[in-house]
């Protein structure tokens, strides 16, 4: 292909792009025209956040005795009752205070929440928590203040087994011809087995000489909310409680049962609240940064750019010239594939985008400096082009490896900054070494 | 002139430091105790009104006003917590009037929620770059380490340790001393400030790399 022909060619390749990908793809939907260029996704700290606070709860609760004053379920005749704070007063300490926020935040981990914020007012210990707006939102907002009790009942509402009796809880599953079984394996600590084996072999399902039932239940609770009442039909004795949560052939309904068994594992698994939360306020509260703000900002960017574009054209002339053609077109493509790749942009992120502009300028640079000093020879252009684009390529390694190391966080600030630098560099080596090229090496005469 | 430079710099960080320890970081009202009054107007609004009022009854303060849901009907106005109840209620009971006056409205201040936000351990915002900060900091005086032998090693990794380690430290040190406020920016312009310097010291030990090699074949 004639030289002029190719960079005319590229020329109208990155004119495409960039109005690809600073305006958009649109195509006919019904009556309106539609970008099917995927939406950015933004970060809490540019899209807004759920803040949810969450106080000490001073709600009572009625505690019922009898006649001889012993503690009893429900109301007794010639008893008594009296109202008692769901949260004693020695219970309230700063010590409370920080674990239920640790827990909150272990909750939140194992969630998967990508970004919070958590505010503890260590005076009275009202806890407050700034999160993403996502599928998981609800659930989490549930799991700040669920105490997260663990109890094996008896069929009078005595507690044969808490918290301190459980290890952990594991999510399994099993596939079968009837369907795919998810259940939750309970396991005791060592203290405990011996305990499940003897509640295992006492309520199990019995009748009487005359036939009638006489089997013993028991309730396994999660926060109040019975999971299932039921007998042991086997002793178990290796201290680990196996509870079915479903069974289904429909992947819908095994992901409804997955998802409600990880929750109430991450729930158990991460230890209960010390301490009776209530909840406050629960909004979604949209950022402060709006498009207003960020006019300034594009505006000084925008005029910076526009210096540096004059710079390379001043100094450079033709070649300066197509390096703004190549600039535009590396920045047209970084932007298609932040859309693509469903990257999420924070603040973080944006500065990812600032860094990757800049080091791919500062390259442009570097190439034109040493063209500049060769002869206007092309089998020089192209040893000096490729002499230069190594050096540049390794001066870029060690941002690069901040970029992948990032990619690996599940903290979003830090995984969008990862994310991004990362193909912002990644395209800086792969676009320049092809279309940078083709552009400069065309440019003088065979 | 070069040693002066690094005297002040080195002059900057102990200031800094000084004023790390004695009065901390100055936070911004995002992270900082903050208060949250959520007023619910009932109609849709313009937030740069709502805003032009909390910047009359609150004159001077860095307030945030932010839009609450979807509905552009309620806002959230966030001020620093550092009245009294008394005070607040008082400036509550001033920007609910403004805003019934401007919206017609006859909105009572039981309609306002107020809520205070305890502060945020600046601490829990850098911990979790530390560990990937840390990892890639290890690959990379790896990398540098093996790329720039022949310049030595020892030399190359001690550059880039107190490179790095002396950019970071003077961008908290004018943040202390200058008493800005710790805000969603200050992570970012830290990692900027990072990438460039490692970008420098990857350039200057390029062309010395290349000079060495340089007169390696002249020899």
């Amino acid at each position: 292909m004639n030289r002029k022909l190719k960079i005319t060619f590229i020329t109208l390749l990155i004119v495409l792009l960039a109005l690809i990908s600073f305006v958009g793809l649109f195509v006919q939907d019904t009556k309106f025209m539609k970008n099917i260029l995927p939406e950015y996704k933004l970060g809490m700290d540019l899209e807004g956040h759920r803040a949810v606070t969450i106080n000490v709860s001073d709600d009572t609760e009625t505690v019922y005795y009898d006649a001889d004053g012993n503690e009893v379920e429900e109301e007794a005749e010639g008893g008594t009752s009296e109202e008692v704070p769901v949260n004693s007063e020695e219970n309230l300490t700063k010590e409370n205070y920080e674990k239920t926020k640790q827990i909150i935040e272990n909750r939140l981990k194992d969630l998967a929440i990508s970004e919070y914020l958590i505010r503890l007012n260590e005076d009275n210990g009202s806890i407050t928590v700034q999160m993403p707006e996502d599928d998981m939102t609800d659930i989490a907002s549930q799991f700040l203040y669920s105490i997260g009790r663990f109890t094996i009942e008896d069929e009078d509402g005595q507690v044969l087994m808490d918290n301190s009796n459980l290890e952990m809880v594991q999510v399994g599953y099993t596939t079968s011809t009837s369907g795919t079984t998810i259940y939750l394996a309970f396991t005791f600590n060592d203290d405990s087995v011996e305990k499940l084996k003897e509640i295992t072999n006492t309520y199990v399902e019995s009748t009487d000489e005359e036939g009638n039932d006489t089997s013993k239940q028991v309730s396994i609770k999660v926060d109040d909310t019975s999971l299932i009442d039921t007998t042991f039909d086997s002793e178990i004795s290796n201290g680990v409680l196996q509870l079915t949560l479903g069974t289904s052939t429909d992947s819908e309904m095994i992901n409804a049962y997955l998802q409600q068994a990880t929750n109430i594992a991450i729930l158990l698994n991460n230890g209960n609240l010390p301490i009776t939360y209530a909840i406050e306020q629960n909004r979604f509260i949209k950022s402060d940064i709006t498009l207003s703000d960020a006019f300034i900002p594009a505006i000084v960017l925008g005029a910076i750019l526009l210096i540096g574009f004059i710079v390379l054209i001043v100094k450079y002339r033709k070649l300066g010239l197509l390096a703004i053609i190549s600039y535009i077109g590396y920045m047209a493509i970084l932007l298609i594939v932040i859309r693509y790749t469903n990257l999420v942009i924070t603040m973080e992120g944006i500065f990812a985008i600032l860094i990757s502009a800049i080091l791919n300028y500062i390259l442009l640079i570097y190439v034109l400096q040493a063209l500049k000093k060769t002869d206007k020879n092309r089998e020089e252009y192209k040893n000096v082009f490729n002499k230069s684009m190594k050096s540049m390529l390794l001066v870029l390694i060690p941002t690069m490896i901040i970029g992948i190391a990032m990619c690996f966080a599940a903290w979003l600030p830090v995984y969008s900054f990862g994310t991004i630098m990362f193909w912002g560099v990644l395209i800086i080596m792969i676009y320049n070494a092809l279309i940078t090229r083709i552009l400069f090496l065309n440019s003088i005469k065979e | 002139m070069k040693k002066i430079i690094y005297a002040v710099l080195i002059c900057v960080i102990i200031a800094g430091i000084v004023i790390i320890a004695t009065l901390g970081l100055n936070a911004d009202i995002i992270y900082s105790k903050n208060v949250q009054i959520d007023v619910y107007i009932g109609k849709i609004v313009d937030i740069k009104d709502i805003e032009s009022i909390a910047r009359e009854v609150f004159p001077g303060e860095r307030i945030i006003v932010q839009e609450i849901e979807l509905f552009q009907d309620m806002v959230s106005i966030t001020i620093s917590d550092n009245r009294t109840e008394e005070e607040l209620n008082t400036k509550i009971e001033e920007l609910n009037t403004k805003i019934n006056e401007k919206y017609e409205l006859e909105n009572s201040v039981d309609d306002i929620s107020v809520t205070h936000n305890p502060k945020i351990k600046l601490s829990s915002l850098i911990m979790p770059y530390a560990l990937t900060i840390g990892i890639s900091m290890i690959i990379i005086l790896v990398f540098v380490g093996i790329r720039y032998k022949k310049l030595g090693v020892l030399k190359t990794l001690v550059t880039y340790i107190l490179s790095i380690g002396a950019v970071e430290m003077i961008l908290l040190s004018i943040i202390a001393i200058t008493r800005l406020p710790i805000n969603r920016f200050v992570i970012p312009v830290g990692l900027l400030l990072l990438i460039v310097i490692i970008t420098i010291l990857g350039f200057k030990n390029e062309k010395k790399l290349t000079t060495v090699s340089v007169e390696e074949n002249k020899k």
